[in-house]
């Protein structure tokens, strides 16, 4: 096992119930945990997870598929996350399950003129070598199907 | 630091949740903070009310006579949409149904909401009693059982009730005088096929319930903050357009003669015991 290699981030309270999230030298805001509402100053932690989830598989298919020559035109990925039960979340009595991922699922839509064996190898590739996706399938059912655009 | 009032409220959806954000902004920007309970359904939280866990409960009409027959009477309701009044339900049968009087529903069948919901299934098949008509003798219930536990609170069980008259799997359906208004307004009821039967006499729906030990004055003053809500303030409409309302008025409780009358007859309680 190699020696860890940290990740710090640092996260504060801002004004306007908002969380700073600082890492290494960017930020961005966290507007909420799960935001119901239709629209918000800033993403919610969940949301964010999604989409630190499908930020990891794009960018790690980018590069599984220059590793193996592969051309890829577009990498355009759509997921819905489904927590067990966001009542809980909300604190109401007597409402029983977790509000943690259930299920996250979706599509990678791939525009390429490539083979497709040859870009479901790199997919695989990719969803083998996420820190995301290999977090976040261990505590959930996380779906996601590949579809290539020609 | 002021202590903030728990009100306890059910939630059927999470959007709900969004409501009582924006209720509880309001009532700290008012310097009358309150902190809002969530429960999952009335029974538990007419309990939190009568074991003073919370101070202010938004009950459904059934949760309201609850709470009035657990405690001897001693519930007072403090504050209601004005949309609670007057609320009536319809008995809507098929134009072509073959039924013309409330008479020949006996032997047919009638699509009510779940169990529980007082404008979808108690209260029409009370005002059928008081017509001479007794549920199981005279005439069949299709129930449609969705959330129960919420008291109607979710339209899904009168939504179904509307399909089964729809499909013929029923003679006739009850639902409330909003939902009928809406769903022929959205092309969901087509008028021209189905028409009104028969109509409940008019009744209230939900109110804000305290116990009658709790402090007049805090009542009060939580009730002054409360109407403050205007619908011309566009900071307010959001939260009272999403809670169906135009205006926040004074509770009252003449309202819900028919509902204890059907409770009653019904042996609801007594029923939900067993």
């Amino acid at each position: 096992m190699s020696e860890d290699h940290l990740f710090p981030v640092r996260i504060q309270r801002t004004t306007g119930r908002l969380a700073r999230v600082y890492a290494r030298a960017q930020s961005f805001d966290v507007g909420s945990q799960a935001s119901l509402r239709e629209s918000d100053h800033s993403p919610s932690a969940v949301e964010y997870a999604i989409g630190a989830l499908g930020g990891d598989l794009v960018c790690g298919l980018e590069r599984a598929a220059e590793g193996q020559g592969i051309l890829l035109h577009a990498i355009e990925i759509a997921l819905n996350g489904r927590l067990d039960n966001i009542l809980t979340h909300l604190g109401v009595v007597g409402e029983e399950g977790h509000p943690g991922f259930a299920a996250i699922d979706g599509t990678a839509y791939i525009g390429s003129e490539a083979d497709e064996t040859v870009i479901q190898r790199a997919w695989q590739r990719t969803l083998d070598r996420s820190p995301l996706y290999q977090t976040l399938s261990r505590v959930a059912v996380v779906t996601i199907a590949l579809r290539v655009v020609r | 630091m002021i202590k903030p009032l728990l009100v306890g409220a059910v939630i059927y959806d999470p959007k709900v949740s969004i409501i009582w954000d924006i209720i509880t902004s309001f009532f700290a920007a008012e310097g009358c903070p309150i902190d809002c309970v969530y429960y999952t359904n009335y029974e538990l939280q007419v309990t939190a009310l009568v074991e003073r866990h919370i101070d202010i409960a938004w009950n459904s009409p059934l949760a309201w006579v609850d709470a009035q027959a657990r405690t001897g009477g001693r519930c007072r309701a403090i504050a209601m949409r004005d949309t609670d009044r007057d609320r009536i339900t319809h008995i809507v049968v098929r134009g072509d149904g073959g039924v013309a009087a409330l008479t020949d529903l006996r032997g047919r069948t009638l699509a009510s909401g779940a169990i529980d919901s007082p404008q979808a299934t108690l209260l029409p098949i009370e005002h059928l009693r008081r017509s001479g008509l007794v549920a199981g003798r005279d005439y069949n219930v299709r129930r449609h059982d969705l959330l129960v536990g919420k008291h109607g609170d979710h339209v899904g069980g009168e939504r179904e009730a509307l399909r089964s008259l729809e499909s013929g799997t029923s003679d006739a359906a009850a639902m409330l005088d909003l939902n009928w208004e809406t769903w022929c307004a959205d092309g969901t009821i087509n008028p021209g096929r189905l028409r009104i039967l028969s109509s409940t006499p008019p009744f209230d729906h939900c109110n804000f319930t305290v116990l009658e030990s709790f402090p007049a004055d805090r009542a009060a003053e939580w009730s002054d903050v409360l109407f403050r809500m205007q619908y011309q303030n566009p900071a307010h409409r959001e939260m009272m357009d999403l809670e169906g309302l135009k205006a926040w008025l004074p509770g009252r409780t003449s309202g819900y003669t028919a509902l204890t009358d059907a409770v009653r007859e019904s042996g609801f309680f007594e029923r939900a015991v067993q």
